[in-house]
């Protein structure tokens, strides 16, 4: 039993006292903070935050945040941080960070780390989306473009294996050096969070996706666009490696607002679609696409496409046009309905991504009728009779209550102890009761070795173990 | 032995001669005769037989190599810093049979003529760096070529009133898909990748301030040109760069594109220090 569509509010806190996109170059990379009002921001940071918590209660999917770097558009630059703030205000919520921009750290294993930590606290409810970064990002960071994308495959490739397999292991690659690959802790969802890869229609990108049966992202486009995108995600699925996806490997960041008639829809999200487009958006050519970002042949092509289907920047466009070519999609309920129906029939849409939420610059009451609305009138006609979103029914990888994960749970392999003087092993949850410690003393013994025997033979010694417990390769592995 | 197909410039465009360097394609033009001279292209300007390199030609072998990722010269994987462009063009000079040359480079190719005279001093008669790349000075920081609003570039590179004919078609850096046509614009958006390539990551070499030095003493002369009003890569640069090679400074008229648009003056600058160099020996 499964919806007929997922339903995921996704929030980019904009900081929008800025400007109109026609007074400013670029609202990345050169738009100065002194525009950045910290006061300001903690009003609309604290509304974001909540209307993304909000989202549960009202029955969405899942609730995204992305990073972000130096700009007015999208200001979550440490997303791992705000997703922990909301697996603290959430119980049941999938979380999506969508996603950390692998090639813009240093370490990866950063980033696999807190991915896993997340999942943990969460009790396995975190979605890992992997991405490049935007172009802007390279200047703001000084990252070096020329090798983003050997980078951003390397570093993935690397995080998959941190979480899946166990450490120590060495990792030799063409730009990191790793030599001891032992992630603490690793992520409770098993083999590893679902990983979510957004694109624009790159038929590379699709084809890495589809091939590692991931979930695929169409970033803000056309209709036109995606059509053709899932249409060849699906094709390539398909021939290519013999599978047919999951309505849930396609997903569609549509910007989408939801009010009472089509008119009062129309016109409630003029003001804020536009902000979005025209002056959130506003990214000239040479702040989106620093030098080797992409390759010439990759970039002529981009060009050639975009000149044969009149594709125009975000900021040229009017409101009309960005709603007849499905960029947003505005109106009565009804409306909405039709057009989540004809995508998910159409084109194959599982996921409808930023689904009546917060955008561009728009007041907090609107951001809540949004959203109700979304959920109470249009939802519905997605779910199944019982009305749930997909993870309300099935168990999370972790109980929610400590006598749940008592009963589970098998017992540690290893208990925690203390090693006495006299050779035994003092359990330390118990250790405290007199019986148990008896005349035991801690004081080191006199002839315990300068090295522990486990740094010798490759072994850990552990209480009621006769023998000590060598792993199945004492040695790292080694590759890459 | 390939090179690349690539757009031709409107203007200066001759067909290169593809020379192996170990194995390796290097696109090449090459004019006049007399002592070698050996001329390295900075970030833009590829592709042409320049007015710069005609009149050097005038009294001078002029030999116009491309660097792997610019012109007709292919990409390399394994370039991975100046050193790898370095080693090609001393295998270059193997190629072709020059033991030792003059040496001048512009910009980011100022920047590569230095380094090839660190590694090679043996092999290089003088060196000329003009507007050259890889310095740190501090509070002087240069502009940044690859974060330019392409509706600066005439001022900015001081081709704005420069004659038409020296600049037509010569961006510095990527401008928009509409000019010259989207084959034109991804071939500069590449060569600019495989500049990032070399300086986006360090934008400047502080070995360098340890390394210069040495030149004076193995005896290899130099000289500093720059432009008088260069927009791009202040005048302290230039300094430092004469202070740490005990040369001097000759600055020609014009902003960071000079040797564009001042081809006679500057090409005077540099075959009067060649002739003076050969005299002297």
């Amino acid at each position: 039993m499964a919806n007929r569509l997922q339903f995921y509010n996704f929030s980019l806190f904009p900081y929008p006292f800025i400007p109109p996109g026609e007074d400013i170059e670029s609202s990345w990379i050169t738009i100065p903070n002194s525009l950045f009002d910290p006061q300001r921001a903690h009003k609309i940071f604290t509304e974001y935050l909540e209307q993304l918590v909000l989202s549960e209660k009202l029955g969405y999917d899942g609730i995204i945040v992305n990073e972000h770097h130096q700009n007015a558009f999208g200001t979550i630059a440490a997303p791992n941080v705000w997703a922990g703030w909301l697996a603290a205000r959430t119980s049941h919520i999938r979380i999506g960070v969508i996603g950390n921009a692998l090639p813009l750290h240093q370490n990866p294993l950063r980033v696999a780390e807190e991915i896993a930590m997340l999942d943990v606290i969460s009790g396995g409810r975190i979605i890992s989306g992997h991405v490049r970064g935007m172009g802007a990002e390279y200047h703001s960071s000084g990252m070096d473009p020329t090798t983003s994308k050997a980078r951003f495959w390397e570093a993935h490739d690397l995080i998959l294996r941190a979480w899946t397999e166990d450490g120590p292991f060495t990792h030799q690659g063409e730009h990191y050096d790793i030599e001891w690959a032992n992630i603490w802790p690793k992520p409770v969802q098993r083999p590893h969070p679902p990983i979510w890869m957004p694109g624009t229609g790159s038929t590379e990108t699709i084809e890495e996706v589809a091939k590692r049966r991931f979930s695929y992202m169409q970033t803000t486009t056309s209709n036109w666009i995606t059509k053709k995108s899932f249409a060849l995600f699906r094709r390539t699925c398909e021939e290519t490696y013999d599978y047919t996806p999951e309505p849930t490997q396609l997903g569609r960041v549509i910007p989408t607002y939801v009010a009472e008639t089509d008119a009062q829809a129309y016109r409630e999200f003029l003001p804020h679609a536009m902000w979005f487009f025209r002056t959130g958006l506003k990214i000239p050519m040479h702040h989106l696409m620093p030098p080797g970002y992409n390759t010439a042949e990759a970039m002529l092509r981009t060009i050639r496409g975009r000149a044969a289907a009149g594709v125009k920047n975000f900021w040229e466009m009017s409101y009309d046009e960005l709603i007849d070519s499905g960029h947003i999609i505005v109106g009565s309920p009804q409306t909405v309905v039709d057009a989540y129906a004809q995508q998910a029939e159409e084109y194959g849409l599982g996921m409808a991504v930023s689904a009546g939420g917060h955008l561009g610059a728009m007041p907090n009451w609107m951001v809540l009728k949004n959203m109700t609305l979304m959920a109470e009138e249009v939802m519905p006609h997605f779910r199944e009779p019982d009305g749930k979103p997909d993870h309300l029914r099935v168990d999370r990888p972790v109980p929610h209550t400590s006598s749940g994960l008592a009963a589970t749970t098998p017992e540690p392999r290893y208990r925690p102890v203390v090693r006495l003087t006299d050779g035994r092993d003092l359990p330390t949850d118990t250790g405290h009761i007199v019986e148990v410690i008896g005349d035991g003393s801690t004081e080191p013994p006199t002839d315990t070795p300068p090295v522990p025997q486990a740094a010798v033979d490759g072994a850990w010694r552990t209480a009621g173990d006769a023998e000590p417990v060598v792993p199945e390769q004492a040695g790292r592995r080694v590759g890459s | 032995m390939s090179l690349v197909d690539v757009p031709r410039p409107s203007r200066f465009w001759t067909e290169p001669q593809a020379v192996a360097a170990a194995g390796t394609p290097v696109a090449v033009r090459r004019g006049g005769s007399g002592e070698p001279l050996v001329v390295l292209h900075g970030h833009f300007g590829t592709r042409r037989w320049l007015p710069l390199y005609e009149r050097l030609a005038a009294t001078l072998d002029v030999v116009a190599p491309e660097a792997p990722g610019f012109g007709s010269t292919p990409a390399q994987p394994w370039v991975r810093s100046y050193e790898d462009v370095v080693l090609l063009y001393r295998d270059l000079l193997d190629a072709l049979d020059l033991p030792r040359v003059h040496v001048a480079g512009y910009g980011m190719g100022g920047w590569l003529a230095a380094d090839l005279a660190v590694w090679f001093p043996e092999r290089i008669a003088s060196l000329t760096v003009l507007a050259p790349y890889g310095l740190r000075v501090v509070d002087a920081p240069m502009a940044n070529v690859f974060l330019m609003n392409p509706a600066r570039f005439g001022e900015a590179y001081g081709l704005a009133g420069a004659p038409a004919e020296l600049v037509e078609g010569l961006v510095p850096g990527v401008a928009t898909p509409a000019e010259g046509g989207p084959e034109e614009w991804a071939h500069r958006y590449g060569e600019l990748g495989s500049a990032a390539r070399l300086m986006w990551q360090w934008r400047y070499d502080l070995a360098l301030e340890h390394r210069l030095p040495r030149l004076a003493a193995r005896g290899v002369p130099a000289l500093v040109v720059g432009g008088t009003q260069d927009k791009i890569l202040p005048s302290a640069h230039l300094h430092r760069w004469a202070g740490l090679l005990g040369c001097g400074v000759v600055e020609v008229e014009g902003g960071h594109a000079f040797p564009f648009t001042a081809p006679d003056r500057t090409a005077d600058v540099v075959t009067t220090r060649v002739r003076q160099l050969v005299t002297e020996v």
